[in-house]
């Protein structure tokens, strides 16, 4: 048996080699060095602050039907397309899929009013007519994530003609899952007095950025305020890992606010009232009802997720009116749906090989 | 747990009981009564119901601190909190706080006193918040040494310090979560939430007199501009839309 001393020797001097080689990379590192989103990109249309971006392809795609990423309003969109070797929109380009992607932009002070009609039947109407009329198609392929999959539901529902596909990922659908915090803290049990989400929006306008922040951190405090620092010695000593350790920090806090009005309906009727599935969910004069959802449906989810739980993502397959309808998980947690290699190397052939099957 | 100053007052309480004052047990030693101690009585009584009253007092008012340190739990900080907010303010300026007041200056003042009433309800809250939280690290690290003594006891002890590291910050979110989710919590940090955001809007109308006084345009003004700009926007989409429409 080692002499205990003597391991702890070792590691002391070990971690002190990799503090010192890390602390020069860190120290070569530049802030402009920290990009997001790696795949050539040109915009294609613009309102207001949201853009619709167009990925180039060096190859023609294979799939007629192009497909709309809509991302949720919380972080930005590109972590779609954080780094080369672990890009979703890299990978579908690969595979032959025509993306366009929904980037909804900083919302400031004079964006405080806008509600989940301007995104829905506003801002994601506008980007799929345009899509539609480009492409001369009469419907397109949608991939919703996280509440962009709830929003790409409700517009599903309101426009079925218009979507010939529905790919639902990590997509938040029964808010009231017990003993799953996010929904607890948005008051899905108490409701005002877990969280009185009028008195929010009267008094902060915008919700902030950085309050969503550390309500995410506070999910799991240790993992993800401490763990993941103390964490950083084992890998700072290689440049490539540490530079992707910065781009998901970048990722994580470059965390836009949000539009009050929309945010109070989202959390009142969604969080709070769990309308989607009651079929009670308003969107400025048109109802949604998921039994309007006929096109094919595909429902992925992660097993570990800690902020929407697979049986939430699950619940759409008792709601959808569609009698294509098609689920499948991958063992990881909401965040590694997007980063981890091992995901990246399955999910993207399960997107592109479910589209190809209902091309026709 | 019997702390110090329970048992200093048990040892008083005793000694004033037993009737040391007017010499019948002194050190433990008995000594026969006598008609001159018989005119101080009275006074040695007083004395004793006296400072009973007042040992009782800084008894009850140390045992939530001391149930704090000893028994651990958040609910003795919580009653502080409520018990300091009760008594030092809303039942003295609390009250002033919410009465109506007179003259040229009452609707500014009203304003003055309702934030600093806001404040004071936030405290409370924050301190009930805070005391929640610490009664949630308390029970981590109970789980944490559960899960140390586990892994002994199947014969897997740790090796390194950052594996430790590891299973405290798994153990305690872990306890987090579940506390986070009880009813109790929740109401607790939503009390937190809620006291931060009225607190807020009280401030806020406070700046806007100020503001106001200083020709400068205010919060409301400024969001009342905004929602015209958004929903003539709004206006402007929809007649183009419906303008193209018509022209396709």
């Amino acid at each position: 048996m080692q002499n205990p001393f003597q391991s702890a020797l070792e590691t002391y001097l070990s971690t002190g080699q990799k503090i010192a080689k890390g602390a020069i990379n860190w120290y070569k590192l530049e802030e402009r060095e920290i990009t997001v989103g790696v795949t050539p990109k040109e915009v294609v249309y613009q309102e207001d602050r949201v853009t619709l971006y167009h990925f180039k392809s060096s190859a023609e795609p294979s799939l007629v039907t192009p497909l709309l990423i809509v991302y949720a309003l919380i972080n930005r969109p590109l972590m779609v397309d954080l780094q080369r070797d672990r890009s979703l929109v890299a990978n579908l380009l690969n595979l032959g899929v025509d993306i366009y992607l929904i980037d909804w932009g900083y919302p400031t002070r004079t964006d405080r009013w806008l509600t989940l009609d301007d995104y829905i039947n506003g801002y994601i109407n506008n980007c799929v007519d345009f899509i539609r009329k480009t492409h001369q198609l009469g419907h397109i392929n949608l991939l919703g994530i996280c509440q962009g999959g709830t929003f790409s539901l409700c517009y599903g529902a309101i426009y079925p003609d218009k979507v010939k596909n529905l790919i639902a990922m990590v997509t938040p659908v029964n808010f009231h899952i017990p003993h799953a915090l996010l929904n607890q803290l948005g008051g899905c049990t108490l409701g005002t007095q877990a969280l009185n989400v009028d008195l929010m929006v009267d008094a902060q306008g915008n919700i902030p950025g950085d309050y969503l922040n550390a309500e995410f951190v506070m999910l799991k405090p240790w993992q993800l305020g401490v763990q993941k620092y103390l964490d950083l010695v084992e890998i700072m000593d290689d440049e490539d890992k540490l530079l992707n350790f910065f781009r998901m920090e970048k990722w994580i806090f470059d965390s836009p606010d949000q539009a009050g009005e929309a945010y109070r309906q989202f959390l009142k009727d969604f969080y709070q009232g769990n309308k989607l599935i009651k079929g009670e969910i308003v969107v400025g004069d048109k109802s949604v009802n998921l039994a309007n959802l006929t096109m094919p449906v595909l429902n992925l989810y992660a097993e570990n997720d800690h902020l929407v739980p697979p049986a939430s993502s699950l619940a759409l397959g008792s709601y959808v009116g569609t009698q294509d309808y098609t689920f499948q998980s991958f063992p990881v947690g909401h965040i590694g749906m997007y980063v981890s290699r091992k995901v990246q190397q399955t999910l993207p052939p399960v997107i592109a090989n479910w589209l190809r099957e209902r091309e026709g | 747990m019997t702390t110090l100053i329970e048992l200093g007052a048990q040892a008083l309480q005793s000694w004033f009981n037993s009737g040391a004052v007017n010499g019948s047990v002194v050190n433990g030693v008995q000594s026969v009564s006598t008609p001159e101690v018989e005119p101080v009585d009275p006074f040695a009584k007083g004395l004793a119901a006296s400072q009973n009253l007042w040992l009782q007092t800084v008894k009850l008012a140390m045992m939530p601190f001391n149930q704090a340190m000893t028994v651990a739990t958040y609910g003795p900080w919580a009653v502080v909190g409520r018990s300091s907010w009760n008594y030092l303010h809303n039942a003295t300026f609390g009250t002033l706080a919410r009465m109506p007041l007179l003259g040229q200056e009452r609707e500014f003042n009203q304003k003055i006193l309702q934030a600093v009433d806001a404040l004071a309800q936030l405290y409370p809250a924050g301190v009930a918040y805070q005391g929640m939280l610490m009664e949630i690290q308390r029970r981590s690290f109970e789980a944490f040494l559960n899960e140390l003594i586990a892994l002994t006891a199947m014969g897997e002890p740790l090796t390194d310090w950052a594996e430790l590291q590891r299973i405290w910050s798994r153990t305690a979110d872990q306890v987090f979560e579940q506390a986070l989710c009880s009813e109790t919590s929740l109401r607790t940090r939503g009390d937190f939430l809620n006291a931060m955001n009225y607190y807020k809007i009280r401030q806020q109308e406070l700046m806007e007199i100020y503001l106001t006084l200083l020709n400068l345009p205010t919060r409301c003004e400024v969001d009342d501009i905004h929602q015209t700009l958004y929903e003539l926007r709004k206006e402007v989409k929809h007649l183009k839309k419906t303008l193209t429409s018509e022209a396709d």
